[in-house]
């Protein structure tokens, strides 16, 4: 049986291919349209999921959206009612976007996918409860979902047993944590529904003096982990900005423009939202430990990507285990939606084995084989050595530790927002000056940027201080003490690192890369960083791999089993 | 008579880009009077008395979820 799940029209595209209840395939749009969090019909994405799984759309059984379009259309002329006569400016804008496309969704499969079988609907956060707790490797937990909104629902939370689930309880818009964390990226100067990761990278060069104005005047936060948001201070409900002019008022001046100098009230600002979301997540993780009284819990919706945030709760919350949907976002609504599906509505049984989720190690995308690598750099009329894998090891190995930046592509494209060791940028991170290198050579962003490490998974513990498995690298946790001068290029200010810990079953080639830097250097870790530059999505194919080696001051590209220097290539410096 | 042609068609060109520019303008007026309309005459009115009725009654804190039914995926709504 097959199962296509969808999500579309908000942001981050995908689609995923369900084939008797396991993931065979998911793919976000952004990859393939190379526009970052595309939001478009994931067309392609669908079209790819089809040919990684060797099938036609007339194969697939059921297709499901991870919303319902009728209730989010409901709460949108909800709120224009309950604002009127304020947001007509937006009212006269978004309604006919609306009425023209996003609320014909049957429509819009049935002609865009020329589909004639049954078409059915998820709830948004229902979809995330069911992209957290299904895949996971859990019998029974607790689930939360925290977001910026649904249909209308923004946080909930509930528990999943076997095959069923339930969210019991619910904050609904326009309360919403989410929104506030976006808010503050937005006033901050970056961008809304995506930029949030960078207001995160930001908070450990500010202080949270702001904090407790933020808890007096713009959220309540209650004992039972519920909250409340003063909404004077927001105008997103029917407006084109996120924050209002008493917001501006009350934090110091208008919002920060992109390419502004971020000065320390921008860093305190950031530090403080950090603060304050971290002590609502925690006290909600807390809350809902005490009602369900479950030892473990699984987490999605756009806030559960703040792994600082994660780290904290799996510290503090009173959970033994956490599983955190590595596509936490809207992304990962198409898996749910199509597991919803499978579970709830068709009630197939669900199989655990404890160890194993069923994410695939989210290596879930399209994969190029040698013959299509040897095409594109033979068609770029490349200069390339094939070689066997451990000569293959061995030389990046070596190139590492001389301090190259290696862009390493191999094997299925990864789903989610991370990069985990198929599509990454690869580096050394004992040298002092590589996250300056790579942010401002290599991936042309902010400086402030952090990177993160991938350590083989044994020896995790011996730097970092944390032995919990992190193979989505959606886990930040302090750096050992003593080996923060080691790690200078993986060591945030705050003395933290947002891990990823590899295995050989998780990733054989890329564990096999460290254990050889490992062997060569002693350290088991390697600062790994998405395969993109800023604005762009992760690349997808070996001619956008190509392009992105091309385009920057990157040193050595590993493609499957081909090994190329920028040294024997015809380019210009950027 | 060629010549005669291409002015007809650069003439019939300029019309279609006229009468299209025309015509967008006139869909987005077409779609404003609309939406004002629907706005302060629906929109505001159902807000204003629904604000009134409903003083007092926001619910706070968390929101009891209502169990929702097997075959809703069925449903859009």
């Amino acid at each position: 049986m097959l199962i296509l799940g969808i999500s579309a029209f908000y942001h981050d595209s995908a689609a995923c291919l369900l084939r008797d209840g396991r993931i065979v395939a998911a793919v976000q749009e952004e990859r393939l349209t190379r526009v970052k969090h595309d939001s478009s019909f994931p067309v392609r994405a669908i079209q790819s999921c089809l040919e990684i799984a060797e099938c036609r759309i007339e194969d697939v059984d059921f297709v499901v959206f991870y919303e319902k379009p009728f209730l989010k259309f409901e709460r949108l002329l909800e709120t224009y009612v309950r604002r009127a006569p304020r947001g007509f400016a937006s009212y006269r804008k978004v309604l006919p976007l609306w009425v023209k496309d996003k609320l014909w969704m049957k429509h819009w499969i049935q002609q865009r996918l020329n589909y004639g079988g049954p078409i059915l609907f998820s709830e948004h956060h229902e979809s995330h409860a069911a992209a957290a707790f299904f895949p996971s490797p859990f019998a029974s937990a607790a689930i939360v979902t925290v977001d910026g909104a649904g249909e209308w629902t923004t946080a909930a939370w509930g528990k999943g047993e076997g095959n069923d689930l339930k969210l019991d309880y619910e904050i609904r818009f326009p309360h919403s944590l989410g929104l506030l964390y976006t808010a503050f990226t937005y006033y901050l100067g970056f961008k809304v529904n995506s930029d949030e990761y960078k207001v995160m990278g930001l908070a450990p060069y500010g202080q949270p003096v702001y904090q407790a104005q933020i808890e007096e005047e713009l959220i309540r936060l209650h004992d039972d982990g519920s909250f409340r948001l003063n909404l004077d201070y927001f105008n997103y409900e029917t407006g084109f900005t996120m924050t209002s002019e008493l917001f501006e008022k009350r934090f110091g001046g208008p919002p920060r423009k992109p390419g502004e100098p971020l000065t320390q009230r921008h860093k305190d600002l950031a530090a403080s939202i950090q603060a304050v979301t971290e002590k609502a997540m925690l006290r909600l993780c807390r809350r809902v430990r005490e009602e369900t009284g479950e030892e473990r819990l699984c987490m999605a919706g756009g806030v559960a990507l703040n792994c600082v945030a994660n780290g904290r709760i799996l510290r503090e919350s009173g959970f033994r285990e956490i599983w955190i949907q590595p596509a936490a976002g809207d992304a990962g609504g198409a898996v749910g939606a199509a597991l919803a599906l499978y579970h709830r509505f068709l009630g197939k049984p669900r199989e655990v084995d404890g160890s194993c989720d069923g994410m695939g190690w989210g290596y879930l995308g399209p994969r190029f084989d040698g013959e299509s690598v040897r095409r594109v750099l033979d068609n770029a009329g490349a200069q390339y050595e094939e070689l066997p894998e451990p000569e293959l090891i061995r030389r990046t190995c070596l190139k590492l530790a001389e301090g190259a930046v290696v862009g390493w592509f191999q094997g299925r494209m990864e789903f989610g927002p991370r990069a985990l060791g198929n599509r990454s940028i690869l580096a050394d991170p004992r040298h002092s000056g590589m996250q300056a290198k790579l942010n401002l050579r290599i991936k042309f962003r902010e400086s402030f940027r952090p990177f993160a490490p991938s350590v083989l998974e044994e020896r995790q513990a011996e730097f970092f201080e944390s032995d919990y498995p992190s193979p989505y690298m959606l886990l930040v946790s302090p750096v050992a003490a003593d080996k923060r001068e080691c790690l200078p290029a993986v060591t945030h200010v705050d003395g933290s690192a947002r891990v990823q810990t590899v295995n050989e079953q998780q990733n054989g080639r890329y564990y096999r890369l460290i254990r050889g830097f490992a062997d060569l250097t002693g350290c088991p870790v390697l600062v790994n960083t998405s395969f993109n530059v800023r604005n762009e999505p992760i690349v997808c194919s070996p001619q956008d791999a190509y392009n992105c080696f091309m385009r920057t001051n990157m040193d050595v590209l590993v493609m499957e089993q081909f090994f190329l220097t920028k040294e024997g290539q015809e380019w210009e410096r950027p | 008579m060629r010549r005669t042609v291409g002015t007809l068609k650069a003439v019939g060109a300029l019309f279609y880009r006229l009468w299209m520019r025309f015509v967008r303008r006139l869909a987005a007026l077409n779609t404003f009077v609309l939406m004002a309309f629907s706005f302060y005459i629906l929109v505001l009115p159902i807000g204003l008395v629904r604000r009134i009725l409903a003083r007092g009654k926001e619910q706070e804190g968390w929101i009891r979820r209502e169990p929702l039914a097997p075959d809703h995926y069925r449903k859009q709504y």
